[in-house]
């Protein structure tokens, strides 16, 4: 059975007038269905950049990304969206909720994306998650009158609206302060334990530290 | 149902900028109905000149006797001592008319006897027509009661009369008109029938008409009141001698009226020293109104177009704004799964639907308008039918054409960095 994601040699340029910008350069990894990694580095060590080549919304300028056997590469954009709705779920570090819209329907933002359209079956689905996520109560809040704690859940919820195998949570504590920090990381944790794949990118070394694989980038490259 | 669930999810997109979505509208909404307005305003002006147009026969050739210029300088001038003038189309010039020119069928003479019509109780400033039996037939004017000139009549200059509509209303509001007698200019007329309701024609005039007016043999107009008339007034006269003031041609081909007329118009000529007669052919007034209705619709076209082009610009600003203000949802989308199709679907359907809205507003809008207008103005408003779907139609292409550049602009940002977009 191959591995989750296979990486190899992966490397990202950014051509520019004064010289190409290399964020990532030979960045060889494997991950495991059901890991639980973060990824720390110093700002601008290229490791946003690396989550999202690992989530498909960056293609890599050299080296091999294999997602389930599957190289990633070879797909084309739609492929890669398809292949991003079902099996990927991203988290911000600043949410990123639509402000018009009532916690359940940001949730069910992506719901159309999704193979299985039916609209009420999603919705329940939507329910269920805030509930799990412990926002049964606010369903019809909008974001303002949420706290941050509260609208990072929904934005938990919203990544696992089409249960993918794979979460991608970038910066998911930098805007909350410590508790709510902790909350979230266990949510993820617990996310974790049901199965899914989950790739943090912090700069907290206390978060990184609780995850059982670290990986640290420095200046693109991969850091021993 | 997932097309349903599509507009339901664009119009939840407009609503949450609704200032916005209906500032973006309007210039839609303002160019559909003024094209509303002005398809049906115009619409209500040109069935009434292609009526009147049509009223006036369009095998027909209307030749009218005008004064030659040395008699209206005359007129002008006020002469202290008194005159007599004589011009215009005579009955030797009609029977040389029917002689000469092979393609007229019919030559109809039309006199107009500056006479009053009255009843003992009411008077009228009905137009007295002296004709033939041949006028129903010729100017396509139908007999609603009784009957109209005979050749018998003519023949024994019968005092005799038939009335147009409204006179017989005036003159005879409460009875039957027919057996009756008016007078006209004092002498005893019996009243043998009433005519159709026909209305104005596009001719100028007394003769322009036909409702208010009273028709008498010709011959019986000759025997009663001669060809001359005379208006006096602070010790002078003016007899001015006219033997028909229209004749009309009936010609038997359309093809031929050009040809026929340009005859006519030479025979008499030829016939006459002074310039005293016109021709008016009613299919060409009708050729030149078309023509005129066309450059009138280009005109009015180009206009619509450009307010709808000044819509479409508005529909784009909004957008363009809309996906700049958007930048972070399009990158959530994308991370979500939409690809960039879907993102160019999103946008064009929000604009297309504001177009659309905004046709639908407009097509509202412009007939409320016209019929304020219509009301104001005491018109008959009548909608051109085809406006309608051609007016949601355009503003609908207008807002997705305008839409594509915003759309495509939003399914072009690269996610990423629309993600980090503050």
């Amino acid at each position: 059975m191959p591995a989750q994601i296979e990486v190899q040699g992966v490397g990202k340029e950014y051509p520019m007038p004064g010289g190409s910008v290399y964020a990532l350069s030979d960045v060889s990894l494997t991950l495991e269905a059901g890991e639980f990694v973060s990824i720390v580095g110093s700002s601008g060590s290229g490791k946003s950049t690396f989550l999202y080549l690992l989530g498909f919304m960056i293609r890599p300028t050299s080296g091999t990304y294999r997602f389930h056997g599957q190289p990633v590469q070879d797909l084309s954009d739609v492929e890669q969206a398809r292949l991003r709705g079902k099996e990927i779920g991203f988290v911000f570090q600043s949410f990123h909720l639509i402000p018009q819209l009532n916690v359940v329907k940001n949730v069910m933002l992506g719901a159309r994306y999704l193979a299985n359209g039916d609209a009420r079956a999603q919705e329940r689905t939507a329910r269920t998650l805030l509930e799990r996520v412990g926002l049964s109560h606010r369903l019809r809040h909008r974001p303002f009158e949420l706290s941050n704690g509260e609208m990072q859940r929904v934005a938990v919820a919203r990544a696992l609206l089409g249960n993918p195998s794979l979460i991608l949570a970038d910066e998911p504590t930098g805007n909350l302060d410590e508790n709510t920090g902790n909350e979230i990381f266990n949510l993820l944790a617990a996310l974790n334990r049901e199965g899914k794949t989950v790739v943090v990118v912090t700069h907290n070394r206390a978060i990184a530290e609780r995850t059982p694989r670290t990986i640290t980038l420095k200046n693109g490259r991969v850091s021993a | 149902m997932k097309i349903v669930k599509f507009w339901i999810e664009a119009f939840q997109n407009l609503l949450l900028h609704k200032t916005r979505s209906f500032l973006a509208m309007l210039g839609v909404v303002f160019g559909v109905s003024s094209v509303i307005c002005m398809l049906s305003i115009s619409e209500v002006a040109r069935r009434d000149v292609v009526t009147r147009i049509e009223r006036m026969g369009l095998r027909n050739i209307i030749l009218d006797s005008v004064k030659p210029q040395r008699v209206r300088k005359r007129e002008e001038e006020r002469s202290t001592s008194s005159w007599t003038a004589s011009y215009g189309i005579t009955q030797k010039d009609l029977e040389i008319l029917k002689d000469n020119l092979p393609s007229v069928e019919a030559v109809l003479p039309m006199r107009l006897i500056l006479r009053d019509v009255s009843t003992t109780f009411q008077n009228s400033d009905a137009s007295v027509v002296a004709t033939t039996s041949e006028y129903g037939e010729i100017m396509e004017h139908g007999i609603r009661e009784g009957r109209f000139l005979c050749p018998v009549d003519e023949g024994q200059a019968d005092s005799i009369c038939v009335l147009g509509h409204d006179t017989a209303r005036l003159l005879f509001p409460l009875s039957d008109s027919i057996g009756e007698i008016v007078k006209i200019g004092g002498d005893p007329f019996t009243v043998v029938g009433v005519l159709e309701q026909k209305g104005q024609t596009g001719t100028q005039g007394a003769l322009s008409n036909p409702d208010h007016a009273a028709y008498i043999p010709y011959s019986t107009a000759l025997a009663r009141f001669g060809t001359r008339q005379v208006r006096s007034g602070q010790g002078v006269w003016e007899s001015t001698e006219v033997e028909v003031n229209r004749a009309v041609l009936r010609v038997s081909d359309v093809g031929h009226l050009g040809p026929v007329a340009q005859a006519s118009l030479n025979l008499m000529e030829s016939r006459h020293r002074l310039k005293d007669v016109e021709a008016t052919i009613p299919h060409a007034l009708l050729k030149e109104h078309q023509l005129a209705e066309r450059i009138f619709m280009w005109v009015m076209g180009s206009i619509a177009s450009l307010s709808l082009l000044v819509g479409g610009i508005g529909i784009m600003n909004i957008m363009l704004a809309n996906v700049a203000e958007r930048r972070q949802e399009i990158g959530v989308r994308r991370a979500l799964g939409a690809t960039r199709s879907e993102i160019v679907k999103l946008f064009l359907g929000e604009s297309t639907l504001l177009g659309g809205l905004g046709g639908l507003l407009g097509l509202g809008m412009g007939v409320l308008i016209a019929l304020v207008v219509g009301t104001l103005a005491q018109w008959n408003v009548a909608f051109q039918p085809v406006a309608f779907p051609l007016g949601f139609g355009v503003s609908v292409v207008v807002a997705l054409l305008f839409g594509t550049l915003p759309a495509f602009r939003a399914a072009r940002l690269d996610p990423v960095l629309a993600l980090r977009a503050e």
